[in-house]
């Protein structure tokens, strides 16, 4: 399996995986540090001991909801470790520090009693610890050679890589297994058009194309949502062994929470945070390059620096998406959310569009002739 | 691929499967655990044929009358009406959670109902005399794209609601 992926090994070169940490910083302390969706952060510790029910597991030894100050503390350490991890600062002590801050503070929010699935958001600074992301374009590099620091990777792609890929397979294949034994697949049921009409009734999302598709009484289209689910999710954990079947799966999650997110309005966000690990990082480094390398040469530092140039565009980006803005009309689902999801998808969309016009154009295009055609 | 890669690669593999043992064991005898590497199932399968069932939450709030025979009737509200606050992914949950073992005769503590009760004052007046978190199994017809209420059984009663929690107003008669 790894022999697959380190072919690829040029997606995450040095240059890449820096942008990578970069990225990932930037995306989970503008967005997605815990709870997400604005309000008031410490809102668990509000709560009367009424309601408390940890999950079973180390949550279960905590006597009571934890107090405002704890929350805020994790918060602040969670931004820091971000920071650190960002600049490239003690860069394997702050992917550890901020995964785990990320991962208490998710905890603190399921003591009601409701785990949400989340887990990918703390695994990619887990992951990425040992990965060497903080080599180049870091405080670290800088401090130790200039461009040995941060446990440079030791193999032609680093493991980091296929482990997440393995890990949200495997996670993929935990949500099929239950549908596959709870009767999804039992052509009289219409399990995805059931928990849409559940979302709208128990839990009042009824945004976007909720009530159009709650009104599509068409039970094989249904019935086919069903089956397609259940495949997208199985066929996940097998596409870890090639990293262009996990790609097309990637893309196809993409696809599978938009369709959530405008049916369901359930956007799974933190799932991004995973997603964007398999981009082409290589690629867009070299692009980083060439676009700063047009700066000239007598222009401050700031201005020729590559992840300088990086961070200003994603911040550009996701900057606007922190304004404190309340979540669409009536039901949770937020701005960032829809930005995101629908960004990520029409992007997507517009990527095989232009690859598809492409080939076209390439079969249509007359093969010229050789010495040997011509005999 | 040498011997190391694929050793820890069948560890993982093990490990992963390990831990997912544990999350069916544990939901099965408690609650699902926490930390897991798991996606949600959905297990549930809430449409067959033309029947929708569910279990929704409601609040329903008593306010006192001028006798007793003439109380007015409960005002019912959703639980995102009444737990601001707590964001909406939880909420379902922490109902379910908290009551999965309830019996009707439990009540909620003095500081759930003065958590609840500046809200509840909002929504209903501060006449309120008491409330109860009400769990209401769904069962509705699919039909042409819409729910519809189930047609009646002859000689069958209709599904009894759970009153879950009980609370008395903290001090209905104050200014």
């Amino acid at each position: 399996m790894l022999r697959t992926w380190e072919r690829e090994a040029g997606r995450w070169n040095p240059d890449g995986l820096a942008l990578l940490r970069i990225f990932t910083a930037l995306f989970i302390g503008l967005l997605l540090v815990p709870p997400a969706k604005g309000g008031d952060p410490a809102w668990i510790a509000s709560v009367p001991p009424d309601f408390f029910a940890p999950p079973p597991g180390p949550l279960s030894w905590l006597a009571g909801f934890p107090p405002a100050d704890v929350v805020h503390a994790l918060r602040v350490s969670a931004m820091l470790s971000l920071v650190a991890m960002g600049v490239g600062w003690g860069t394997r002590s702050a992917s550890l520090l901020a995964g785990i801050t990320l991962l208490a503070l998710q905890g603190l929010q399921y003591t009601v009693g409701k785990v949400n699935h989340e887990m990918v958001l703390p695994l990619v600074p887990l992951v990425f610890a040992f990965s060497g992301w903080g080599a180049r374009w870091s405080v670290d590099g800088l401090r130790s050679d200039r461009a040995r620091a941060g446990s440079p990777p030791s193999s032609p792609i680093p493991s980091a890589v296929p482990v997440l890929a393995l890990l949200i397979g495997f996670m993929m294949f935990t949500a099929a297994v239950p549908k596959l034994l709870g009767g999804w697949l039992d052509p009289r049921s219409q399990a995805v058009l059931g928990h849409l009409l559940n979302q709208r009734i128990a839990k009042g999302r009824d945004l976007l194309l909720s009530g159009p598709a709650a009104a599509l009484d068409v039970p094989p289209f249904w019935e086919l949502a069903d089956w397609a689910t259940v495949a997208f999710e199985l066929g996940f954990l097998p596409a870890v062994l090639h990293p262009k079947w996990f790609r097309g799966f990637v893309a196809a999650a993409v696809f599978f929470h938009l369709s959530t997110l405008l049916m369901l309005n359930i956007a799974f966000l933190p799932n991004f945070a995973g997603y964007a690990v398999f981009l082409n990082w290589g690629a867009l480094a070299r692009r980083v390059r060439r676009l700063s390398g047009r700066v000239p040469a007598g222009a401050p530092n700031a201005l020729q620096s590559p992840p300088a140039w990086f961070a200003a565009g994603v911040c550009a980006f996701l900057l606007p998406l922190t304004l404190p803005l309340p979540p669409l009309a009536a039901g949770d689902l937020t701005l960032p959310e829809l930005a995101i999801v629908g960004g990520s998808a029409l992007w997507l969309a517009t990527l095989g569009a232009r690859r598809l016009i492409g080939h076209i154009t390439r079969i249509k295009k007359p093969v010229p002739a050789t010495k040997t055609d011509t005999g | 691929m040498n011997r190391s890669p694929r050793l820890k690669t069948g560890l993982l593999l093990a490990a992963l499967a390990a831990q997912y043992a544990w999350v069916g064991v544990a939901g099965a005898l408690w609650a699902e655990p926490w930390p897991a590497l798991v996606f949600p199932g959905f297990k549930r399968v809430m449409l067959t044929g033309d029947r929708f069932e569910s279990t929704v939450y409601r609040i329903r709030v008593y306010r006192a009358g001028a006798s007793a025979s003439a109380a007015p009737p409960p005002l019912e509200f959703s639980p995102e009406e009444v737990f601001i606050g707590v964001p909406r992914s939880q909420l379902n949950g922490m109902l379910r959670a908290r009551f999965r073992n309830a019996t009707s005769a439990d009540t909620l503590s003095e500081a759930a109902v003065n958590w609840l009760a500046p809200r509840v004052d909002q929504l209903a007046g501060r006449g309120w005399l008491a409330l109860e978190i009400v769990e209401t199994p769904l069962s509705l017809r699919y039909e042409h794209g819409r729910l519809l209420p189930p047609d009646p059984i002859p000689g069958s009663t209709p599904v009894p609601t759970r009153a879950v929690a009980v609370a008395l107003h903290p001090d209905p008669h104050r200014p």
